[in-house]
């Protein structure tokens, strides 16, 4: 739109104002965070907003210790791991069966499916956890992992059955004709087709999984088996009065999390769209 | 694609028993998670189990005790401040935004990633951060005091009606950047050739806006609208219990955390449980509602 009038030129420049301060809204409390995790505790209350004297990682060293990163990290990294790799085998098998494999009752198990899209999470705390409970997996890795892959099926399902739909049917019936059997042809074709949609649910799945906090403060309550998440949130209230330990420890929950939206912002816009474009 | 009925060959029997086996593990992952748990909440909403001693069946008085309980309505009425509040704060500000974007300046790309950035947050890990920054002698208040707009250096967190629309702020700011991202999409497939005649009969910025682009965009906002309101509901529970644990009182409380609150810390199983029904119904309700808006206008010529 080519507008050479004056009235043009100042509301571009509004435009670009406006959005320039969204944009110092959003990073300056990161900023602000990150600059206050180098400074000592007396250095912060002496100084808020100001740039730290050094950088040092004082802070970074007795968060890691506090707060047993490396440890609690780990089962963070296991639960999500495991959901994810579960959730994508389970939820592009099923994608295939329900496009390509049709049977009798497929339709209605897939709007089953899809259903359970609009159940809200929190309206399951209770039973959920009382299943658990009877089955004796409370405070194993196993309570999280199973919740959070059938909490991720039905989205997770939706967009690949979309996906799978698209694939012609010529392929697959040629491979038939050579002899391969649904299993195989799920290993060779469909699977590395419906790679996208896998890589962009694993980074989604990787956020919600690592940010979760209700059930994997239910589920996982002894100092084995907590969640970095879960720690860092649960424990902070303590050190309200040492601002940069505060804070630096809450950046280190978030590191791996940045790191992903750095590298994978595509995917993750495109996750985000997923769902609504029907 | 097949009818399974009419072919009785070996290839769609065979493809029959594979796909029934494919989809298998989601349909027993769904059944054990979600299915009989959905389930287990409206049967054991009807009795007082505290997880230890027997259950006991005590009718509809878990449901009777609930809308005699004054903090219930409080509880309730926290959640539609959120909705009402709420879903108009986060669905015109990423429409502004989006709206920004659309209108063709350079780098829209570059503000459309960097908008996203909070997303990948945990929402219990903002709670916290915005509770100190947001503290009695946090960085805001001291900032504000610098600034000598002491009136807004208060105990932001010290009661509802501070802390509801500071959170409703702060999950804007936390979630805004997905819906702009949804509202652009929405956007761009209106096509173009729709504005030219538009543009023919000299329509301005404004008149093209507000009479061609938000009518085309209606299905995508009034999804915007449901996801929105379905979060005033179910999208809240970390946000109170890092910021006020539900404080001071009941304030702050909603729905969800008071099923928390109820099963894990008061242990009444079944009375948690009756609350989860009502939160379900509650947000079946609204979302069903809300839907029926939906397919009238998908074709607007």
């Amino acid at each position: 739109m080519k507008t050479y009038s004056w009235k043009g030129l100042i509301a571009k420049i509004l435009v670009y104002l406006i959005l320039i301060a969204i944009v110092i809204t959003i990073f300056y409390p990161f900023v602000f965070m990150l600059l206050n995790s180098f400074k000592t505790k007396s250095e912060y209350y002496t100084n808020i907003f100001g740039l730290p004297r050094a950088i040092q990682f004082a802070n970074y060293k007795i968060a890691m210790e506090r707060f047993d990163i490396f440890r609690l990290g780990w089962h963070s990294l296991f639960v999500t791991v495991s959901s994810i790799l579960i959730n994508t085998l389970v939820a592009t098998m099923a994608a295939f069966g329900l496009s390509k494999l049709p049977f009798r009752g497929s339709k209605t198990i897939q709007m089953l499916i899809l259903g359970c899209m609009m159940i809200p999470g929190q309206v399951l705390m209770v039973p959920v956890y009382l299943i658990m409970s009877q089955i004796g997996l409370i405070n194993t890795f196993a309570s999280v992992i199973l919740y959070y892959v059938a909490t991720a099926i039905p989205f997770a399902v939706f967009m690949l059955t979309t996906q799978c739909g698209n694939i012609p049917n010529g392929v697959l019936e040629a491979a038939e004709i050579d002899g391969a059997s649904p299993p195989k042809i799920y290993v060779n074709i469909i699977f590395p087709l419906l790679k996208p949609s896998v890589v962009t649910l694993v980074i989604l799945n990787f956020l919600t999984f690592w940010n979760e906090l209700l059930y994997a403060m239910l589920f996982l309550q002894t100092e084995s088996t907590r969640t970095l998440t879960v720690e860092i949130t649960t424990s902070i209230g303590r050190y309200t009065s040492n601002m940069p330990l505060l804070m630096t420890g809450l950046l280190i929950n978030c590191i791996p999390t940045i790191l992903i939206f750095v590298i994978f912002q595509k995917q993750i816009a495109k996750g985000v769209t997923a769902g609504a474009i029907k | 694609m097949a009818e399974p009925a009419a072919s009785k060959g070996r290839y769609y029997r065979m493809r029959r028993r594979w796909g029934k086996i494919f989809v298998a593990p989601a349909v027993v992952f769904l059944l054990a998670f979600m299915l009989i748990p959905i389930v287990s909440v409206f049967v054991l909403s009807f009795t007082s189990w505290d997880g230890m001693s027997t259950i006991d069946f005590v009718g509809a008085s878990n449901f009777t005790n609930i809308f005699a309980d004054k903090n219930f309505w409080q509880v309730i009425k926290n959640n539609f401040i959120f909705m009402f509040i709420g879903t108009p704060v986060w669905t015109i500000t990423p429409l502004v935004v989006a709206a920004l974007l659309y209108s063709g300046i350079k780098g829209a790309g570059f503000f459309r990633s960097t908008f996203l950035f909070p997303t990948v947050l945990a929402t219990s890990v903002l709670g916290i951060v915005f509770k100190s920054f947001f503290g009695l002698n946090g960085p805001m208040n001291a900032l504000f005091k610098s600034l000598g707009l002491d009136f807004l250096a208060i105990n932001w967190l010290g009661s509802g009606t501070t802390s509801i629309p500071l959170i409703i702020m702060i999950i804007n700011w936390a979630g805004f950047g997905s819906a702009t991202l949804i509202f652009l999409a929405g956007m761009s497939s209106i096509d173009p050739s729709v504005y030219e005649s538009a543009l023919l009969d000299g329509a301005g910025w404004w008149t093209r806006f507000f009479k061609i682009t938000l009518p085309m965009i209606f299905n995508v906002t009034m999804f915007v609208i449901i996801l929105n309101v379905i979060a005033s509901f179910t999208s809240l529970f970390n946000y109170v219990f890092t910021m006020t644990n539900g404080g001071p009182g009941y304030e702050t409380t909603v729905m969800e955390y008071l099923v928390y609150l109820k099963a894990f810390r008061s242990n009444q199983f079944g009375y948690a449980c009756a609350l989860s029904v009502i939160l379900f119904v509650v947000v079946m309700v609204i979302s069903t509602v809300l839907q029926s808006f939906n397919k009238r206008r998908d074709w607007m010529d």
